[in-house]
């Protein structure tokens, strides 16, 4: 197991003069090694040897963004030269070796923007000397890293942006093995589906996964309409997700990426809501009254057994005012209903007293 | 081996429980003179883990031998009863213990077993889930889809507890008012020690009635979160000031370690493999170790020389030593007493054992209670004891145990309640167990060792031990393992090491070891 919950014994605070005279030495042997790397690009030694300076420098230093581009330059230009023996694999090799590199480095950094960046540039010049399998290959490889990242950190949004980013690239390496004059592309619908189902798994695995809620939110539209969806199909979907999302709040409703996702689900419904973004395209003003009704109900039973939860007003007045839009009539609640929520928000959320009483104008009470 | 015949030593250590071994442990670096020694022919004394073979031994020389066990008899069903087709593996291939324990996350055992380095040593596997039998769930009955099956929080008569808010969130079986009630609860007792305001005025209440009347947790909830605290007394015995700790213990566990889970135990025999491990430390430290021996009565007898004390051992060899430290008469903690059972059964009862999470451990053991009441109650009981029998606890261990030969698995089971009725409840608890778990061919019980541990703690004229005597109170029989004994075991070490720098438990490796990374 990586970690037992020991407290690390806290290094000595006080600091010899031995260890004060390491760390400078340190310093030093760092800068030498950056003027070291910077002379030699300038002078265009695009070498072995200075690549391995570059390595050294990175180890010490990834965050240093520039280096990573001496490095492509290095890189680009070693693989330009003929291989002195064997077939022209050398590249490739060495495109290897920088995924060896990278990877490791990633695990101990995995937020830095530049290996993910790196390893990008690597699978996309990797992609151009070699055959379609085997670029999938790679790619697929990329996607398990991923997961393995997600694994150890499910809420590392890199990890998720690279992730769309690798899923995109392997439907369009599928999707270029298929005629292009298919309209429902089955292996673009195959990923969507599988990235999906991940949601579902992350969320289930952690419902406070803004990360899992807000891919699940990008997914869905492009999902319904790669599949070539109709309309049973999608009040379907957008019936299940909305029985989702109120198991959830029901659950938790002081959970914030929760009520995240629920306000998506109501942004769809709107009527305001762009053609490209709804779940259902076939919705009237009077489906959208009943949902909002709906959710109004069982959002305010939950009032029954926490009366402290600032997200359960706010939610309740937002579905007034999308319901007011859609409805000249108050039936479902009345203004007073609105007031008293209002005055809660004030009270549990004495901070944003600005936004609550913006609110209050807008709504008119 | 030479005779020990007027030998001098600093420590005489008597008997290799758990205790203690850590003791053994923890002066494995002093420098000191070791001699541990125990009566048995085999290590770990109450918390020892026995081949089949040994067991039956053990059984019939139980009542002559120990105050510990009592009782003690084996049953091994006729083949032709088991239709299961599968037998007994030779009798080498079990390893069954005798006081099986939990290890929650964040015991200090685990921090010490780190700080000393000994963890290296041992395999730790996660503890699953923890189910509830209630003769009114309704069956699941029908033939569900292997997908849902996976998820779903019922099997046969048994619920699934949920452990943590995303358990809550799936379970299908609670509806959305005992969510709320559930999560509120949840809530509260991660931070409950903060809030006493709360259930302060619920102190000596029994547990449930404070859940009822703090947070309307529906009658249906009230019996996982009873489990969770793994208490032997009744439902009506069970106060909030006990239970309270127990579930926070449970649920703060959780996630520890990885998700979904929040106890562990040590492969290949659970604490028996911690003696294991914690006496071969201190063999290597120099410490002498002699099995079959034991204290004549009485053994200890002072010595011309003021600093030591002469021990008489059963064989007539007498020893010399500064300090001798045994385990006496006192329970420390928790139930004085146990009925006790172990079942081979011949299925690996996949189901008790689902996967706890994505990229979770696979669980290595779950743990299944009967509540009070929830097993058939007859007449006579219902006179003596009022409406409530306490609780029975089965531990169902897997292969990956180490205990038992793939495709069986073996149940732990015990209660509070004593003699024979006591054992009437156990088997009437395997039983339930095994016909909630479905399959084919039925599972079924291929050798059965019951026992009583513990004893009646009416006789207890508990003497000052003699100088130089220094003696651990009888380890808890908690089924989590009690924190306090480490507390037991660092005030003996620090009476034999005296003042000084060292710290109890941590030591550098002996050799330099490679990268920490796993």
């Amino acid at each position: 197991m990586a970690s037992h919950g020991v407290p690390r014994t806290a290094a000595a605070a006080v600091r010899s003069e031995e260890a004060r005279q390491k760390e400078l030495h340190q310093i030093e042997a760092y800068k030498e090694l950056v003027e070291l790397v910077n002379t030699k690009i300038a002078e265009r030694q695009y070498t072995l040897e200075v690549l391995a300076s570059v390595t050294t420098l990175l180890n010490q230093n990834p965050e240093y963004y520039t280096i990573w581009n001496h490095r492509r330059r290095i890189l680009g230009a070693l693989m330009q030269t003929p291989a002195t023996k064997g077939e022209g694999s050398g590249g490739e090799d060495l495109l290897l070796d920088d995924l060896q590199l990278t990877f490791s480095l990633l695990r101990k950094y995995p937020k830095c923007y530049w290996i993910w960046n790196h390893r990008n540039w690597i699978l996309r010049t990797a992609e151009k000397s070699t055959d379609l399998d085997r670029a999938h290959h790679l790619w697929s490889g990329e996607l398990q890293l991923v997961g393995k990242m997600l694994q150890a950190d499910s809420r590392n949004f890199h990890a998720w942006d690279y992730r769309r980013f690798v899923v995109a690239q392997l439907e369009r390496l599928d999707s270029s093995r298929i005629s292009a004059s298919e309209q429902v592309d089955p292996t673009v619908v195959k990923w969507l589906e599988s990235e999906f189902e991940y949601t579902t798994k992350m969320i289930k695995t952690n419902l406070s996964n803004f990360s899992a809620w807000h891919n699940r939110g990008r997914i869905i539209p492009l999902l319904l309409s790669r599949q070539g969806a109709d309309d049973r199909t999608r009040r379907h979907l957008l019936d299940e997700e909305l029985k989702l999302i109120s198991t959830a709040i029901n659950t938790d409703p002081f959970d914030q990426s929760i009520w995240y996702y629920h306000q998506y689900l109501m942004s769809t419904i709107s009527p305001g809501c762009p053609q490209h973004r709804r779940i259902a395209l076939d919705l009237t003003n009077h489906d959208r009254q009943k949902y909002y009704e709906h959710e109004m109900e069982y959002i305010n039973e939950i009032l029954e057994d926490e009366t402290d939860c600032k997200w359960i007003y706010e939610g309740l007045l937002d579905l007034a005012a999308s319901y007011l839009e859609v409805d000249g009539g108050t039936k479902a609640f009345t203004t007073r209903d609105m007031r008293s929520w209002l005055e809660q928000l004030e009270r549990l959320d004495p901070l944003r007293c600005g936004r609550w009483r913006d609110l209050r104008q807008k709504l008119n009470i | 081996m030479e005779t020990l015949d007027k030998t001098k030593w600093d420590v005489v250590i008597v008997g290799t429980g758990l205790q203690q071994s850590l003791l053994a442990l923890a002066l494995s670096r002093s420098g000191k003179k070791i001699l541990h020694i125990d009566e048995n022919k085999y290590y770990g004394g109450a918390e020892a883990a026995l081949a089949l073979q040994e067991a039956e031994e053990w059984a019939q020389h139980v009542d002559t031998g120990s105050a510990t066990f009592s009782n003690a008899a084996v049953t091994t069903p006729e083949l032709s009863q088991s239709g299961s087709g599968q037998s007994l593996a030779s009798a080498r291939a079990y390893s069954i213990e005798f006081s099986p324990q939990l290890l929650y996350a964040r015991s200090s055992l685990l921090q010490y077993l780190v700080s000393s380095k000994v963890y290296r040593q041992l395999e730790f596997l996660a503890v699953g889930s923890f189910w509830v039998y209630s003769k009114d769930t309704s069956d699941a009955g029908d033939a569900s889809s292997p997908s849902t099956a996976e998820q779903s929080s019922r099997l046969g008569q048994l619920l699934k507890v949920p452990s943590g808010r995303e358990d809550v969130f799936q379970d299908q079986v609670l509806d959305f008012k005992a969510k709320r009630a559930l999560m509120k609860f949840l809530r509260f007792i991660a931070e409950y020690e903060e809030h006493t305001e709360e259930w302060e005025e619920h102190k000596e209440n029994p547990f449930s009635v404070f859940l009822t009347e703090k947070f309307r947790v529906p009658a249906a909830l009230q019996a996982p979160l009873l489990a969770l605290t793994l208490s032997p007394s009744g439902t009506a015995e069970t106060s909030t000031t006990y239970a309270l700790p127990r579930v926070a213990r449970h649920l703060r566990s959780i996630g520890v370690f990885g998700p979904g889970f929040g106890a562990v135990q040590a492969k290949w025999g659970g604490m028996s493999e911690v003696v294991q491990v914690a006496c071969r430390s201190c063999a290597v430290g120099g410490g002498v170790y002699v099995l079959g021996k034991g204290l004549s009565n009485p053994g200890v007898s002072a010595s011309e020389d003021s600093d030591m004390v002469t021990l008489r051992l059963k064989d007539g060899e007498t020893i010399s030593t500064k300090w001798v430290v045994e385990e006496g008469n006192e329970v420390s903690s928790g139930p004085s007493q146990l009925c006790r059972s172990i079942t081979v059964v011949s299925s690996p009862l996949a189901q008790l054992l689902p996967p706890l999470a994505e990229e979770a451990p696979s669980p290595a053991s779950a743990v299944v209670v009967f509540p009070s009441g929830s097993l058939p109650l007859r007449p006579e009981d219902a006179k003596e004891h009022g409406a409530e029998l306490p609780p029975v606890h089965i531990l169902v261990f897997s292969s990956d145990t180490g205990e038992c030969p793939a495709g069986q698995s073996i149940l732990y089971a015990s209660t509070s309640l004593p003699g024979d009725r006591g054992f009437q409840l156990l088997s009437m608890a395997v039983d339930a167990l095994l016909s909630s778990v479905k399959e084919s061919p039925s599972p079924a019980a291929l050798w059965s060792l019951r026992y009583e541990h513990g004893s009646d703690s009416s006789d207890d004229t508990v003497s000052q031990p003699p100088n130089h005597v220094l003696r651990f109170a009888r380890p808890s029989l908690d089924l989590a393992f009690d924190d306090s004994a480490l507390d037991r075991v660092k005030d003996v070490w620090q009476r034999i090491v005296g003042a000084g720098t060292d710290e109890f438990l941590v030591f550098e490796d002996r050799e330099p070891v490679g990268d920490e990374d796993e």
